[in-house]
């Protein structure tokens, strides 16, 4: 009864550490090398911490049951103390590494006093030292592993020095109180048996820790320990041995084989050896004796230990099977989806189940061929995109040059014939001809590319005359189709199609570009699209080219009629002065008396005839000098004019004929001695023209005052200023145009050529100056001003 | 009686020039174009030559260079009378050796006093 309270009192107790424990050891067990294979030892490591965990519930678990001792409290303390791993646990999965840290260090601590503890309980007493403590075979497969991986450790922590790499620091330290622990236990096999016993178990661990990592990293390290080590592991591995067939295996290799060859040894039979290894150590743990364990088999608080014992059994291996089985699949689909990111699109998993599992397997299979397809595809259209971008760029390369060589000359030949050198070989062809319609409407080749061509033809005529008058679109067309005349022509330069383009401009046909095509080759709608581009080109440069030379040729004629002018001018000027001469020269007989005396109305007359005579004159003499501005045949010397002086002699010429006129005339001359580099004679021309002007537009009371000054700006300005009949606004920019008037009723009064101011204005602008003219309106008379820079 | 050779190929103008010349007691001679001229100088050689430029045949500017060039007659004034009335014919007859330029038309006193002119230097030369 006592018993059965106790048990029952614990069974609270063990089922919370059972369920615990159980899932804890099977994660531990079926955790595997995450990331990198450098973390492979630390796994292993866990992963037997996890089988250790296993076997140590179980023993303590029938502990409990029946042997409530001081060792039994202790035990129970540090597994409340296990109870707090799995917080520092779920951390290692974040990659924290205080939180590694940390689980290490309890886990370590647990290691040094449970680990330990136990082996010595177990494995060490039955050799001699403790005689009458059974082995647990169990215990002895953890210690075979145990015992490499603290040498790895030891290996991987010097290697990370001298490589100047910081060593993992919980793993080192984790490895060396594996190796420490080791040590102290080796130490502790007190006969030869056992030193051999264990040191085979260290050889055999290596191998086992090879075989159970059995990576592609383990198989490389294994390689640096010897190249048939690493061979056997990469034999190993393809053979895919599930994993409990492996851990089987090496229980075999690690507990079953020692146990029974340490049997041999020792000269022991099967019976023997069974009693000493299984019901043994067991019994040991349970404190009774064989028989006293037998016949507790019937009691059933023994069969509810078995149940027990079978049940948490049972839940971790269901338990690793199914984390394992999940957790591989998942690390599997995760692998293969790294290889997939990566860029291995035909990586494949290999199916393995019929279940969910099976079906993402299937589905990332799936989604990888389809991932791959995709791309196939998109690196297709990638690469006709490409192409397509570089027959563009090409394409436009070749349009510019054509319209580099258009824009580079409005001559219609050499715009023609550059334009034959950059049309690009379409359609492999080595003909090309470029029509143009004359003004007759006959189309001619003016340039061809390959042989010379003669062929003319109209619109509507044969197979080009039918395309010109269709318009606007690019073309094949057979030569076998063309009329008689084509066939003569195009035939013997062993042409089977032509590819025709027409050239339009303002909806008219000017042109057509045509291309022979010697092989089977269709012309791809690019190559169409920019031959048709091309032809609108050469269709608006051909129309700017031909606008250009009619106006070249207008220009060439207004400048023929302007130079005709020019020289009509001088001549009619140089012919009229001959007659003139005779008339002049009789009539001076006439006044001077040579002939006789005249009668008052005889002289009258004369005079009058005399005076018109000189009014011709000077239009003649007008119209000669603008005949020279107009040539551009006027010469300006460059001597100093003291424009003062110049003006007062024009005056003092001019005075009796002011008087006359009853014009009265103010001088305001500041200039002084300045003087200015120019033409004396031309300038006094510009002041009598001035003067002139003012008198002949008179009104009553006329006044004229001329001055001058030296303007600051380093220029002298002379100004003839009236009271006459002014100018109107509109008129002011206009008046020194040639042969303007303003009001042509005015001028046949008061005569004139309109030519004055033009010659004042050219005479002017020739010394560098300016002229203008300012009035305040009609009636209220006007200024002349001009300005000519001074010497410096 | 002093005698001027007048080169000119239109008649009203000659007929002009002959005339005011006439009132002064000089014989005058014309020559309608630059051959006769040359003829005339050969053959009754004038004290002045009133030279035309626009000729036919052969322009006043060589007429009047074959005459300078020629030791014989270099001598003798020549009064270029044109119609040419521009800076550089002038200058150009000046460099072809005219003693005088006048353009046309021309007051007749004016030609007269410089063709007086001539006659009297050519006078003074001869005299002493």
């Amino acid at each position: 009864m006592i018993i059965l309270r106790t048990g029952i009192l614990y069974s609270v107790l063990i089922c919370a550490f059972i369920s615990f424990s159980s899932f804890y050891s099977s994660f531990l067990i079926s955790l595997k090398p995450k990331k990198s294979e450098e973390d492979a030892p630390l796994v292993l490591f866990l992963n037997m911490f996890g089988l250790y965990w296993l076997i140590f519930m179980v023993s303590n678990v029938l502990g409990w049951i029946n042997v409530p001792s001081a060792y039994k409290q202790l035990s129970l303390l540090l597994n409340f103390i296990l109870f707090l791993q799995p917080v520092p646990l779920l951390y290692y999965f974040i990659k924290n590494k205080f939180a590694l840290f940390l689980y290490t260090l309890l886990g370590l601590a647990f290691y040094v006093l449970c680990f330990g503890h136990a082996f010595e309980l177990t494995t060490v007493s039955y050799w001699g030292v403790q005689p009458g403590v059974p082995q647990v075979p169990g215990l002895i497969f953890i210690f075979g592993l145990m015992a490499p991986l603290a040498v790895l450790a030891i290996i991987k922590a010097v290697k990370d020095f001298a490589k100047r790499t910081k060593p993992l620091f919980v793993e080192t330290i984790t490895l060396v109180f594996a190796c420490l622990e080791t040590l102290n236990i080796l130490s502790k096999s007190a006969t030869w048996e056992l030193l051999l016993v264990r040191m085979l178990y260290v050889f055999i661990g290596f191998i086992a820790y090879f075989y159970l990592t059995g990576e592609e990293a383990t198989a490389q390290f294994a390689q640096r320990i010897s190249p048939r080590i690493g061979n056997m592991v990469r034999r190993l591995r393809a053979m895919r041995i599930p994993f409990f067939a492996k851990l089987l295996l090496l229980f075999v290799l690690l507990s079953i084989l020692p146990i029974m060859g340490a049997g041999m040894l020792l000269f022991l039979t099967f019976k023997e050896i069974i009693d000493l290894y299984i019901y043994k150590p067991l019994l040991w743990n349970l404190k009774l004796s064989k028989e006293e364990f037998l016949a507790a088999l019937g009691n059933v608080q023994i069969q509810a230990i078995f149940l027990i014992t079978l049940t948490i059994i049972l839940v971790v291996i269901a338990s690793i099977i199914a984390s394992r089985g999940i957790a591989q699949s998942l690390r599997r689909i995760g692998f293969g989806m790294k290889r997939v990111e990566e860029g291995d699109l035909s990586f494949k998993l290999s199916p393995e189940s019929n279940d969910e599992i099976g079906d993402l397997v299937n589905y990332f299979n799936k989604m990888a061929t389809e991932i791959k397809r995709s791309r196939e595809i998109m690196q297709n259209w990638n690469k006709e995109l490409e192409k397509t971008v570089d027959e563009r760029t090409k394409n436009l390369q070749t349009l510019y040059n054509i319209s580099k060589a258009m824009g580079s000359t409005l001559d219609l030949e050499e715009l023609i014939s550059k334009s034959v050198n950059y049309i690009p070989e379409i359609a492999g062809s080595n003909f090309l001809s470029i029509f143009i319609k004359d003004d007759k409407g006959i189309y001619r080749s003016k340039a061809s590319k390959g042989k010379q061509i003669d062929h003319v033809f109209k619109e509507g005529e044969g197979l080009l005359g039918v395309i010109v008058s269709s318009g606007h679109i690019c073309k094949m067309a057979e030569v076998n189709e063309a009329s008689v005349a084509e066939k003569k022509a195009f035939e013997p330069l062993g042409m089977k199609a032509l590819l025709l383009a027409p050239m339009e401009s303002k909806g008219k046909t000017i042109g057509l570009i045509v291309i022979g095509i010697q092989k089977d080759h269709i012309p791809s709608n690019i190559e169409l699209n920019l031959l048709s581009t091309i032809a609108d080109q050469m269709a608006i440069a051909i129309e700017n080219a031909s606008v250009f030379e009619k106006e070249k040729e207008a220009v060439k004629k207004l400048i023929e009629i302007d130079k005709m002018k020019t020289e009509l001018l001088s001549m009619v000027s140089h012919e009229l002065r001959t007659p003139l001469t005779s008339i002049k020269g009789f009539l001076a007989h006439f006044i001077n008396g040579t002939t006789g005396p005249l009668n008052e109305t005889q002289k009258k007359f004369v005079d009058i005839m005399a005076r018109e005579g000189d009014h011709l004159l000077e239009y003649i003499d007008t119209l000669l000098e603008f005949s020279r501005v107009e040539r551009g045949a006027f010469v300006i010397k460059k001597e100093s004019v003291q424009i003062d002086k110049l003006i007062n002699g024009i005056v003092e010429a001019l005075r009796p004929q002011l008087e006359s006129k009853g014009i009265a005339l103010a001088l305001d001359l500041k200039a002084k001695d300045a003087a200015i580099s120019g033409d004396e004679l031309k300038l006094g021309q510009v002041i009598r023209n001035l003067i002139g002007n003012s008198i002949k537009f008179v009104k009553q009371d006329p006044q004229i005052t001329i001055s001058s000054n030296v303007l600051s700006k380093g220029a002298i300005e002379v100004a003839v200023k009236d009271n006459g009949i002014g100018i109107d606004r509109d008129h002011l920019g206009k008046i020194f145009n040639k042969f303007y008037q303003v009001d042509t009723s005015l001028t046949r009064k008061v005569g004139g050529l309109g030519l004055g101011l033009a010659i004042s204005k050219e005479i002017v602008e020739a010394h560098g100056g300016q002229i203008r003219a300012e009035s305040e309106g009609e009636g209220k008379g006007s200024t002349f001003i001009f300005t000519i820079p001074v010497i410096k | 009686m002093s005698k001027v050779l007048v080169v000119e190929d239109d008649f009203s103008t000659a007929e002009l020039i002959k005339f005011t010349l006439g009132t002064k007691d000089i014989s005058v001679d014309i020559a309608g174009d630059g051959g006769e001229a040359i003829k005339k100088v050969r053959t009754n050689t004038p004290d002045v030559i009133v030279l035309d430029i626009m000729l036919p045949t052969m322009d006043g500017y060589q007429v009047c260079e074959l005459i300078k060039h020629n030791v014989l007659w270099q001598s003798i004034p020549i009064i270029m009378l044109s119609a040419k009335v521009q800076r550089e014919d002038v200058s150009k007859g000046l460099e072809k050796g005219a003693d005088e330029y006048m353009t046309k038309p021309f007051e007749p006193n004016k030609l007269m006093e410089r063709v007086l002119f001539f006659l009297s230097k050519k006078t003074k030369k001869e005299s002493p």
